[in-house]
């Protein structure tokens, strides 16, 4: 019964971190149960995974690898793909070899394992994508300019972490190379490619096969003597030395010729000691060591002062740059994931500004695909899937450039041109101005270049009237943005943590900072703290917030009620009755639009388009082209539900630009309306309401065929539009036979907590996917027997077709079988490698301690205290000094086990009340301060009455700032307006 | 072309700013910049047809002529040959063209310090 207390509670745990519930599922299914859907985990029971093909990234010894973007969660992923029935019995004994390793290691340098399928013989591996390449190909982009030494002992340090990783984890890589050392944008080192790694029992045991690149072999395995963890260090010296020389340490035109240089150690060249440290060139040198003996031990190294030194700050770093990468494992044991793939064609389409046939783009299409789109009135851009930035101009005439473009230049080029300047930098949205482009990264930092003349660009000015590479705002270094939008001459920024920004033309009072000065700085706006904010929009002269209730508040010129500010009396429609707004210079909620909850919003020049919850369309503002689609060209004061083409159809993506409107529907139409004069409507349009110009008011269809729009961008007279159509779709169900490898792993560790005696450490280190490097090692051990029972069912299964899945019985008897067997005398650097995580894993347990507080059902209390006092004799037997010694029995170590979790429920329960007694306090705190508020701004709109006392108030900002808003004619400052 | 819609008109300069204000600006522009003149150019309040400019104040230098600088404003709105376009020294003469800005300054600057211009695109109002 004590088991079944502690599996109840490893269970509830577990569940609560949302990751892998305790593998014994079926033996408690009340908690894991009554959970509910998470998040995390993917308590579904049969969850579907959607994915789309990109590209092939290239080919390696058993199939193809191809990127793959998941849609879930807009991820790229590499799909490995091992065709089971062409491998002789020893190949697929490799695959399935580098399942077992990946599902093994957890650690932010190493690329991460995610899932696997079985495609009828096909097994498929789902793994991390890198977007930087490999190490081979940074140190050939160098050109011969040698690294920084930062850099140097920056890669080195990941490297050998990584690598020493994998060494506790007893395996060999057996070919690193610079090849299989792949690098992220934010320069993350991850070591990858385990086709050949092999797992060794011990440390002392030494794996025969001749394997590895020439190039990286070291001297013994020259000589034909048995590879052991040595020998991946000798590799790890070879790459080290080329990162400082930028050449193969060693190299010969035949393999003869390059073993004996090995042998001899006859190094290519040497390392620039002017430009390296000594103890920089010793380090490598040591691994270089002709004894294996004598070269250090990935951990050694590590512990060496240059390294140590900024050990701390490194790993920080590590952690901060992984995070945004970071998802938790999805195979359990209960679900096998359901993968589909969907292929599609994705193409870009331009027109308008003369053109009204569509122009399929030629750079950007399936393979470099693209994911996000804008247009500017002068230039267009467009994120890729690889998160790289194109840009290019649109307009026909010779305007000149101001360096929007990002190149470096002011040419016009006429083509997609990739912004290499912003090479490294994963851009995840950009957003088009008049002259001037904004760009946001995964970090959330933001990228800006073009002309500064409204000061744009958010440096002060200080970078000169144009930038021409994209340049780095400080400013929200510590501050990531989520999302940018730019106006024609403004920009205004959403920060993660849901504060607003904007700087630039302040004219009208775009920027909502109760003036119409110019600001050449971000500048916070003042939104009412109780409005969470969750997108932003600028239209060319004024700016929308959207909030997550839906609510719309709006600032600048509210011309043509475009910002939808007016009130209209409902029904009435007379001027008495009607109150126009004719700008705002701060934000104020637009009371016509309140009675929708809206989600998307797309101003244009003259009139806006919004989404509703329900997918309907709105419109207000401007008419005189028909541009609302509502079937005629009379002004309309309100605002405009659209029905007729439209009417019963769910709206996607709608854009607005200069008096037209494009809208996309999820039954894959587009529509435009609007004027169609220079080819804006992709269409030639019949009406001719005023003479002249050639309009439609009711929105047609056009582009032919069905498509499904992902994103979609007007501006000026442009359009620009992603159109995807899926080609095929394939449901991959994957039997869930001995192939859950990650599984066996996880769940036999808590069930056989038994063993070793360092149990307390590989729950916390587990569930709570920690990077710490030393995570999981015991686990392995574990896993040892796991994985030689796994490996005959999968390959009696890759014979048979896919059997029926052997895994739970196999794995219950596997478990049942731990609880019992004492752990193995654990080789010496495991144990010793044990004591100093221990102190690691410390934050983590108080972490879940948090976690469990704030979710942990309050049954447990009595159970434990309940239990407490039967187990107390046998806890002061087990002595609390001696959790390291393995104890003689399973049953003396699973109440030390038990013994802990209890500490952990009580602990949690008092941090539960603590937590309980601070919200109480926040909520009183916040109940104020919204009374406060509310105060606030009931005064607000009571000043705004009063016209002569706000213009009072207006006056008095700073003459200085005014003074630059200035237009100065006929100096060289001006901008060339000729 | 559509009949052009009414634009809910923005307040005069002169309104938005008091006269201690405009004073102050003047006299801080023209330390900076003593040979410049500064000039606001606001579209008359019923003008229907042209577009609002982006800049209101402008800083022109003492030797240019009325000539010259009608023709900076109008490319600024980007307008065609065809399309009429009047500037209006405090908001009733019409200059002579060939005027240098400094003439304009003596003969017709505001008691803040700024020559005011209305420009509209039909020359008489009413």
């Amino acid at each position: 019964s004590v088991l079944g207390e502690y599996e109840r509670h490893c269970d509830s745990i577990n569940s609560d971190f949302g990751s892998e519930s305790g593998g014994c599922g079926d033996s408690s299914p009340g908690p894991s149960a009554s959970q509910g859907p998470r998040a995390g985990g993917g308590a579904a029971e049969q969850e579907e995974l959607h994915y789309i093909p990109i590209r092939v990234l290239g080919r390696g010894a058993f199939g193809e690898a191809t990127l793959y973007r998941r849609t879930e969660d807009d991820s790229l992923v590499v799909w490995k793909e091992v065709d089971l029935t062409r491998l002789s019995e020893k190949e697929r004994r490799d695959a399935l070899n580098e399942i077992v390793i990946l599902a093994l290691l957890q650690h932010d340098n190493i690329i991460a394992y995610y899932n696997h399928f079985m495609d009828n013989t096909t097994l498929l591996i789902e793994l991390e994508y890198c977007n930087g390449g490999n190490l081979y190909d940074k140190i050939l982009r160098q050109k011969d300019k040698l690294f920084e030494e930062e850099m140097v002992v920056w890669y080195l340090f990941q490297i050998v972490s990584a690598v020493s990783c994998i060494h506790k984890a007893g395996i060999l890589h057996r070919d690193i190379k610079t090849l299989n050392i792949f690098l992220t944008k934010a320069n993350l080192i991850k070591l990858g490619d385990y086709g050949l790694a092999k797992k060794l029992n011990s440390e002392y045991s030494m794996a025969e096969t001749l394997v590895g690149t020439p190039y990286y072999m070291s001297p013994e395995l020259c000589q034909g003597v048995k590879y052991n963890f040595k020998s991946d260090i000798w590799a790890v010296g070879c790459v080290i030395f080329e990162l400082l020389t930028l050449k193969r340490t060693f190299d010969a035109t035949n393999p003869l010729n390059l073993c004996v240089k090995i042998v001899q150690g006859i190094r290519a060249m040497e390392v620039d000691s002017s430009q390296y440290s000594l103890e920089l060139i010793q380090m490598v040198h040591s691994c270089l060591d002709q004894d294996p003996e004598q070269r250090p031990t990935a951990d050694e190294l590590l512990d060496r002062p240059l390294l140590r030194k900024r050990r701390r700050e490194m790993e920080e770093k590590v952690t901060l740059l992984n995070a945004p990468t970071k998802r938790p494992r999805s195979s359990t044991v209960t679900e096998a994931p359901i993968a589909v793939v969907t292929s599609r064609t994705s193409e870009v389409y331009v027109w308008g500004g003369g053109k009204s046939t569509p122009q399929k783009l030629d750079v950007i299409k399936s393979g470099c695909s693209a994911r996000q789109v804008c247009a500017g009135n002068t230039h267009f851009a467009v994120v890729t899937v690889e998160k790289e930035l194109y840009t290019w101009v649109n307009m026909q005439g010779g305007t000149k450039l101001h360096g929007q473009l990002g190149h470096g230049d002011k040419a016009s080029y006429r083509q997609p041109k990739h912004v290499e300047k912003l090479q490294g930098k994963a851009i995840r949205q950009v957003s088009c101005g008049d002259d001037f482009t904004v760009c946001v990264t995964d970090e959330g930092q933001l990228y800006a270049f073009g002309s500064d003349y409204y000061g744009c660009m958010g440096v002060d000015k200080v970078a000169g009237p144009e930038v021409l590479e994209p340049m780095q705002l400080n400013f929200f270094l510590s501050n990531p943005v989520e999302q940018v939008s730019c106006g024609d001459n403004h920009v205004v920024v959403l920060t993660r943590n849901k504060e607003v920004y904007s700087w630039g033309c302040g004219e009208y009072g775009r920027l909502g900072l109760d003036s119409e000065e110019d600001y050449y700085t971000p500048q916070k706006v003042d939104v009412p703290k109780a409005l969470i904010i969750v997108a932003v929009q600028c239209g060319c002269d004024g700016t929308f917030l959207l909030t997550q209730s839906g609510k719309v508040l709006a600032c600048g010129l509210n011309e043509f009620n475009k910002l939808g500010l007016n009130q209209c009396m409902s029904g009435i429609i007379n001027h008495e009755a009607y109150h126009e707004v004719p700008y705002t210079t701060s934000f104020t909620l637009a009371k016509q639009l309140s009675f929708y909850k809206i989600r998307t919003i797309a101003p244009g020049k003259t009139h806006t388009a919004a989404i509703d919850e329900r997918g309907r369309l709105l419109t207000f503002g401007c008419n005189k082209c028909g541009q609302l689609g509502v079937g005629n060209y009379k002004k309309r004061l309100g605002i405009n539900l659209l029905g007729g083409p439209l009417g019963g159809k769910q709206v996607i993506r709608v854009s607005c630009g200069d008096e037209f409107t494009i809208a996309a529907t999820d039954d894959n139409h587009i529509f435009a309306w609007g004027n169609g004069g220079n080819g804006r409507l992709a269409m030639t349009p019949t009406e001719r309401p005023h003479g002249s110009d050639i309009c439609t008011s009711w929105p047609r269809p056009i582009f032919g065929s069905l498509h499904h729009v992902p994103d979609l961008s007007c501006r000026g007279w442009h359009t620009i539009l992603i159109v995807e159509k899926v080609l095929n779709s394939k449901t991959i169900r994957s039997n869930s036979s001995g192939l859950s490898i990650g599984t066996v792993f996880q769940s036999s560790s808590p069930g056989g907590g038994g063993g070793g005696g360092g149990g307390e450490e590989e729950d916390s280190q587990q569930e709570s996917e920690t990077p710490d490097p030393s995570g999981g090692f015991r686990g392995t051990m574990e896993a040892d027997r796991g994985m030689e029972g796994l490996i005959s069912p999968t390959e009696a299964m890759g014979n048979s077709n896919g059997a029926s899945s052997s895994c739970p019985g196999w794995l219950r008897k596997e478990l049942e079988n731990a609880e019992f067997i004492p752990m193995p005398d654990s080789p010496s650097p495991l144990s010793a490698a044990f004591s100093e995580s221990e102190k690691d894993t410390l934050p983590y347990e108080e972490l879940q301690g948090l976690k469990v507080a704030s979710e942990a059902p309050l049954e447990h209390k009595p159970q434990v205290e309940a239990s407490s006092p039967r187990l107390n004799p046998a806890v002061t037997c087990a002595g609390k000094g001696t959790p390291l010694t393995p104890p003689a029995c399973a049953c003396s170590s699973l109440q030390v086990e038990v013994e802990r979790l209890q500490g952990l429920v009580l602990k949690c329960l008092a941090e539960q009340q603590k937590l309980q007694q601070e919200n109480l306090q926040i909520f009183t705190q916040l109940q104020k301060l919204n009374k406060k508020l509310e105060g606030g701004q009931q005064v607000g709109m009571h000043s705004k009455g009063t016209q002569t006392a706000k213009e009072e108030m207006e006056m008095d900002p700073k003459p200085d700032l005014d003074s630059d808003s200035w237009c100065l004619l006929g100096t060289d400052s001006c901008r060339p307006s000729l | 072309m559509p009949p052009p819609q009414k634009i809910p008109s923005v307040r005069p300069f002169k309104q938005r700013k008091s006269l201690a204000i405009r004073q102050e600006e003047v006299a801080g522009i023209r330390a900076k910049f003593p040979n410049k003149i500064p000039v606001v150019v606001e579209r008359y309040p019923r003008e229907t047809f042209l577009p609002p400019l982006d800049k209101t104040k402008f800083l022109v230098p003492q030797e240019l002529t009325m000539t010259q600088f009608l023709s900076i404003i109008r490319s600024r709105m980007v307008l065609r040959a065809t399309e009429a376009f009047y500037l209006l020294v405090n908001n009733k003469s019409l200059v002579s063209m060939s005027a240098t800005m400094a003439e304009i300054y003596r003969d017709y600057k505001d008691e803040d310090g700024f020559v005011y211009m209305t420009y509209a695109s039909q020359e008489t109002f009413g």
